[in-house]
């Protein structure tokens, strides 16, 4: 094909083929290193606009100046903004005029170089161009592939509904899921931080909940732990579908979208509100009545990374701009008490981030400086510190949050507040959390370091107050079994208490029972 | 000169800095400039081999017969 064109034709194709791939570079870097994190149809949707973008360009372009040299070169400039025009437009956004100044004559010189060799040598520009972005591109098809190839896996459970009686009348009290993410449990606050939670769970008992001081969670991370608790049962039926092998945590998000306790609830009459986070699975429900979460933009967590490092970051900029993180807590914890004042039965859940970092809020409870945030990452002491003012202040919003439902509900209500995995042992956040994969092995670690990724608060609060069943339980599988026993009066089946962990954050199918390591470090 | 490069490192340094991501993927902003760094010596190859040819061509063109 290309023997059939031109020489000058072919060269113009090479840095078109070039340039393109260089416009994909940093996404389908993204995407390789964190296979774990970006969903495939986030990456083509993404990939989609940005092909019809370059696609649109380059036809607007040769309809403009009706010649391909110049194309392409409006082209090459449009990249270099892309690429270099974020920092120009953070430093405008904040008013930084000498960054504004810096960036500019950076932007402004790789223009003119870029002008210098696409016209005066352009053959052999297309060849470096043609070259260096099938290097830099091609070097991510290991991890693209993974997250490409990922199997479809029909995920869906249904245990819990099957044991529900079919008959769907009976009490209807509000419910409210609470779930502090990393919240550890009270017995690892003592043992691991020398931190004592009485104060809060002595509030929590007086006002009648049942506060399990040292329970473990099912599975070790987010995205399983919630799979399971929110359809109240374990995840062997689906867990045989995926590959060992498979990176991808998004097989499970269906489990968390589309969970059994919520479609049990909305049958029986239940309006759904959803109190999202930042965090893809949770930051918004399709199947809830109303949804509120941190961002007004609906972008997933891939695009708004990606547009992050883009000229596009003043959208973002815009969108965060109207309430900053913590002030939003105070209108998340504002609808869950408007809401428990209707008259239709509320099935509230609230993803609460205050007990993960980002460590948004001072010891008083004012907001932070993020950029003072960042440090937290680099100093785990600090970072200690600011975790357990965060589990005081979140112990505080949550009191009064209580308080005032009990006061103002317009029926009964039923409380959980559960985390879904611990803080992370010292020696994986010295290892790399915060950017991603590493090799911390889960498996091999001191009972301890286990015993803390898996260690979770957990507490409910049941009108009839009646706790025989669950004081024994040592997970929080069956909290919702618990729900449905105080709704539909009957002894709805409890399952055994089972902990897993598995080897590697990058292979998290590869699933061990460690309920018996868990109870050997008690 | 010594100005002249801390003003440039300064300069670098701002290049390479990105917000905070409220997500868990990692920009890899890092990762960029490996990957270019051996994007840059796979293309410099191309780049030697089309020079090298380029001075062969001239070279002979001097003692060629008019």
């Amino acid at each position: 094909m290309l023997g059939l064109l031109r020489k000058a034709d072919r060269d113009s194709v090479l840095l078109m083929v070039g340039l393109f791939l260089i416009w994909n570079w940093r996404l389908a870097s993204v995407t390789a290193l964190n296979p774990q994190h970006v969903v495939r149809g986030d990456l083509l949707t993404l990939f989609a606009w940005k092909t019809a973008i370059f696609v649109g360009l380059a036809l607007g372009l040769f309809v403009i100046t009706r010649n391909l040299q110049q194309t392409l070169l409006g082209i090459a400039y449009a990249i270099v903004f892309w690429l270099l025009g974020a920092n120009l437009v953070i430093a405008a956004l904040s008013g930084a005029i000498l960054q504004v100044g810096l960036y500019l004559i950076l932007i402004i010189a790789a223009a003119f170089i870029v002008r210098y060799v696409i016209t005066r040598h352009q053959e052999i520009t297309s060849q470096i161009v043609a070259i260096f972005g099938a290097v830099v591109v091609g070097m991510q098809v290991p991890g693209l592939f993974g997250v490409i190839t990922a199997p479809n896996v029909n995920a869906e459970l249904s245990g819990l509904e099957a044991d529900l009686p079919a008959d769907v009348s009976g009490a209807q009290p509000h419910v409210i899921y609470i779930v502090p993410d990393r919240y550890a449990s009270n017995a690892n606050l003592r043992a691991l931080y020398d931190f004592s939670n009485t104060a809060f769970t002595d509030e929590l008992d007086a006002l009648g909940f049942h506060v399990w001081n040292d329970q473990y969670a099912n599975y070790p991370k987010t995205f399983i732990s919630l799979a399971s608790t929110l359809n109240g049962e374990y995840l062997d039926p689906v867990l045989e579908r995926i590959p060992e092998t498979a990176p991808s945590y998004s097989h499970l998000t269906p489990l968390i979208q589309d969970f059994a306790a919520r479609r049990a609830l909305q049958a029986r009459g239940y309006e759904y509100t959803h109190i999202g986070s930042w965090w893809g699975p949770t930051k918004r429900n399709a199947f809830a009545d109303q949804n509120f979460n941190d961002e007004s933009l609906p972008f997933n967590q891939l695009t708004k990374v990606y547009l992050e490092e883009t000229p596009l970051i003043f959208l973002l900029a815009q969108a965060e701009a109207q309430r900053t993180p913590c002030e939003i807590v105070e209108d998340k914890t504002a609808l869950i008490r408007e809401q428990v004042r209707a008259e239709r039965p509320q099935f509230i859940f609230w993803h609460a981030f205050v007990t993960h970092d980002p460590y948004i809020f001072e010891a008083d409870g004012s907001c932070r400086d993020l950029d003072e945030e960042r440090y937290f990452a680099e100093d785990y002491e600090a970072r200690t510190t600011a975790y357990l003012q965060h589990i005081e202040h979140f112990n505080r919003i949550t009191l009064e949050l209580i308080e005032g439902v009990l006061a103002d509900a317009s029926r009964e209500v039923i409380i959980v507040i559960q985390s879904d995995e611990g803080p992370y042992p010292e020696a994986l956040v010295r290892a790399g959390e915060e950017t991603g994969l590493t090799d911390y092995n889960f498996l091999s670690a001191a009972p301890s370091e286990i015993a803390r990724k898996q260690g979770v608060f957990n507490a409910i609060y049941l009108p009839s107050r009646d706790y025989a069943a669950a004081e024994a339980l040592t997970t929080p599988v069956n909290n919702f079994r618990l729900i449905f026993r105080e709704l539909t009066g009957t002894p709805i089946p409890l399952l055994p208490d089972r902990a897993y962990s598995f080897e590697y954050e990058h292979q998290p199918y590869a699933l061990e029972e460690i309920s018996t390591n868990l109870r050997a470090e008690e | 000169m010594t100005k002249i490069y801390n003003f440039s490192m300064v300069g670098l340094l701002a290049a390479v800095y990105a917000p905070a991501a409220h997500a868990y993927i990692d920009p890899g902003t890092g990762a960029l400039f490996v990957q270019a760094a051996i994007g840059a010596a796979a293309t410099a190859l191309v780049t030697l081999k089309y020079w090298w040819s380029k001075a062969v061509k001239t070279f002979r063109g001097l003692f060629a017969p008019r």
